[in-house]
């Protein structure tokens, strides 16, 4: 059976040991500086329908994985084993480039963490949103402005905001256009970064629903990335938790909340703020040193902000392992430990 | 009711956009103050206008945006108080204001960082601006506060350009340059949307020292209510442009007294939901067209209390529900809305 999942469905992806490093090049004189490790060797399957996960601290390498899945990034090494609706077998989208890449890109769509900089000033809603379309056959003539009126209106806005400029539009606004614009090719997989961490609440349930809705309708695929862990937990079926460009714990997401196996995914969901001003959280804080993609500390990455590291944890690097059927980690004492989930932290009746 | 203690009143403050469709009145009447050391959560819809009122505070509201009536009054250090609305907004005085007394974390950072420069040039820009200080000199504070703001490998961070550094780390870049100048007043749009909740943990901390360090007042805008409930006092909730609730944090948590601030506090997606297996509730409708604005009520398209009479005729007007509690609903008094549970502890102290 595949790596690191215990479903016995065929993945619509396979990620193996995927690698995206910055610079390292070796200049003309002296040795090679230490490349900056943003994705290094990832390997996880995404079972087509369902909703994949994916958190960690800021500047784990999230978006940078994402991006190489879409195919906005060229990865350093590794393979992307992609399953092709009607082909039995699977393309490495790593390796493939160019006109030969064409036909697999519009399956793997991406929603952007930064709305304003993946919109182009310049152009309507209508031309954003309807020239993909027009682009790739989708759509012509009077079918695309109905398409993307209709689009508009799913995503909570409206048809007749198709002649205005993104900067006319809240930055709320601006990402239900980025998610418009990611559903209007029809894809099969979406890489959604932090696609409603700029809306209110009320508008994120909405979205949040209707994100679902389109997944039953379309039977479509999300990475879906974000800080958020209430969403996460509301929304996702699978969780990955990244650390320094790594997967540490990898599970089904009732397990992972309920009683989590690494220390860094119990510090996370302890800082969780709740939303009542009658209730805290006991943070379990991280002392030490930031994480340093580019000199990472020896031993297990995680030891020098971990507090329950032993000398082993100094020394050797543990590997992600598969502790209990379907949950996997990397840490070298999961066994022994006892970590808090999400409500475990919880102390209600103190005041914030 | 201002004292000597307000830093910030804001009076029925219009801000409008004329466009070729009409005008937009992004902020259409909206009224709040700011005491010195405190700080205020803002929420609202999505497209509310509270970017827009922000940025009528530093009198940056970009093109064809423009004020057309209210004040905002600011209480200078000195203990002068000037309305902002009647400064040029290219004056000297607005511009020694500007970064140094009251500094503003914007809601997209790659908006406001230049993609020409690096990291460290803003940032050592806005502290010679403010601070008479060497530019070495400036370029250490730089990476302190770099360092202070949780930012990994300061030191390196500092000479890199935004879009070599990962979306949590440019709103980091921005709070640092932010905080550089110990403003009075800081005034944050969303600015830990980004980051992870231990990352935000350690910035959220970073301010109330700060804050209580040179008493510093925030306005703080976010969607996250968890942030609103932990770190604010007080909370103003905006809807189309307007205040329609304001109170403290525990009174509007526990009590709303506006059907707006009931259906957020019951569309979060709390930890430990998902065992129970339902589906978010959400508003129902979405948020009217800006050039059409509703008669009567504003929500009263979206409000299940609507009555079908006054509620469309007649716009309730922004009252005192109790004591340091207002709402901007007929009902306000008799709804009787549920909130977040208080615990029975606190219900007897
Ligand atoms: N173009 C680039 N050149 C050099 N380094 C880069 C580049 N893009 C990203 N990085 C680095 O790669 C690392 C991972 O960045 P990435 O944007 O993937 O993080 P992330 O997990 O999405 O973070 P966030 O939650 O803040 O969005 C960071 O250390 C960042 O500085
Ligand atoms: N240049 C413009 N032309 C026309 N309307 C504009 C323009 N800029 C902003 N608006 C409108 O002003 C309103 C208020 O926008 P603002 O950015 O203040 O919202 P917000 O409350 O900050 O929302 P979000 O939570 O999504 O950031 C929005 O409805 C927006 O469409
Ligand atoms: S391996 Fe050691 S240092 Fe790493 S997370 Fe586990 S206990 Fe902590
Ligand atoms: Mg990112
Ligand atoms: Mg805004």
């Amino acid at each position: 059976m595949s790596e690191h999942t215990t479903q016995t469905a065929t993945p619509i992806l396979s990620v193996r040991q995927l690698k995206k490093h910055y610079g390292g090049k070796k200049p003309l004189f002296g040795p090679a500086p230490n490349p900056l490790r943003a994705v290094d060797g990832i390997s996880f399957d995404v079972i087509e329908g369902e909703t994949f996960g994916i958190v960690g601290e800021s500047g784990c390498g999230k978006t940078t994985l994402g991006r190489c899945i879409a195919r906005a990034l060229e990865p350093t090494d590794g393979q992307m084993l992609y399953r092709p609706k009607d082909e039995k077998e699977p393309v490495d989208l790593a390796r493939l480039k160019g006109k030969a890449l064409r036909p697999y890109r519009l399956d793997v769509q991406m929603i952007f963490q930064d709305p304003i900089s993946s919109l182009n000033p310049r152009m309507t809603l209508l031309d954003i949103i309807g020239e993909p379309m027009i682009v790739n056959g989708l759509a012509k003539g009077a079918e695309v402005k109905r398409r993307v009126g209709e689009l508009l209106e799913r995503v909570g806005l409206r048809a007749d905001h198709m002649s205005r400029y993104p900067h006319a539009f809240s930055g709320g606004q601006r990402q239900r256009i980025g998610i418009a614009r990611a559903l209007a090719l029809n894809p099969r997989v979406i890489v959604c970064d932090e696609p409603v961490s700029a809306l209110d609440v009320s508008v994120q349930a909405q979205i949040l629903n209707l994100l679902q809705d389109l997944q039953t309708e379309q039977n479509l695929t999300y990475l879906f990335i974000a800080h958020d862990l209430g969403v996460v937990e509301y929304l996702c079926d699978r969780v990955a938790v990244m650390y320094v460009g790594e997967i540490v714990e990898l599970s089904d997401t009732e397990r992972l909340f309920d009683k989590p196996l690494h220390p860094y995914t119990e510090a996370l969901m302890s800082a969780v703020p709740e939303a009542n001003p009658y209730s805290v959280r006991q943070p379990k804080i991280l002392e030490g040193d930031l994480a340093n993609a580019v000199n990472r500390p020896d031993g297990c990455h995680f030891h020098p902000r971990c507090s329950y590291c032993v000398n082993r944890c100094r020394t050797e690097e543990p590997q992600l392992r598969e502790l209990e059927p379907g949950r996997w980690v990397r840490c070298h004492r999961a066994e022994e430990l006892s970590l808090s989930g999400a409500s475990d932290t919880l102390v209600e009746g103190v005041e914030a | 009711m201002s004292d000597s203690n307000t830093i910030l009143k804001i009076d029925d403050l219009h801000t409008h956009y004329d466009t070729p469709q009409g005008t937009v009145r992004a902020v259409a009447g909206t009224s709040l103050e700011v005491h010195r050391g405190e700080t205020v959560g803002i929420v609202g819809e999505s497209g509310c206008g509270k970017s827009v009122m922000l940025r009528s505070i530093l009198r940056i509201v970009p093109h064809p945006g423009r004020i057309i009536g209210g004040s905002i009054e600011f209480t200078r250090r000195d203990g002068e108080t000037v309305d902002m609305v009647k400064l040029d907004p290219n004056s000297r005085k607005i511009r020694s204001i500007r970064g140094d007394e009251i500094a503003m974390i914007f809601q997209e950072p790659m908006s406001s960082l230049s993609p020409v420069h690096t990291i460290g040039d803003q940032i050592i820009e806005a502290i010679v601006l403010h601070k008479s200080v060497s530019n070495t000199e400036a370029r250490s504070i730089a990476i302190e506060m770099l360092g202070k703001v949780a930012m990994p490998r300061p030191e390196q961070i500092v000479d890199q350009y935004p879009h070599e550094i990962s979306g949590g780390m440019r709103q980091r870049a921005m709070i640092a340059m932010a905080l550089s100048c110990e403003p009075r007043l800081l005034i944050a749009d969303e600015p830990t949307t980004a980051l992870d909740v231990t990352t935000q943990a350690q910035i959220l901390d970073l301010m109330r020292r700060l804050q209580s360090e040179f008493n510093m007042a925030i306005m703080f805008v976010t969607h996250d209510l968890g942030v609103v409930a932990q770190m604010t006092e007080h909370v103003v909730v905006m809807y189309m442009g307007q205040v329609v609730e304001a109170g403290s944090v525990k009174e509007l948590f526990t009590a709303p007294r506006h059907p707006y601030t009931h259906g957020l506090l019951h569309s979060i997606p709390r930890l430990g939901q998902r065992k129970l297996g339902r589906r978010l509730v959400s508003i129902k409708g979405s948020v009217p067209d800006p050039f059409a604005r509703p008669s009567g009520c504003p929500f009263h398209t979206r409000c299940q209390y609507n009555d079908g009479d006054r509620c469309v005729r007649e716009e309730p007007a922004l009252r005192e529900v109790m004591p340091g509690h207002s709402a901007r609903c007929h009902y306000a008094e008799t709804l009787g809305l549920q909130g977040v549970d208080k615990p029975a502890e606190a219900i007897n102290a």
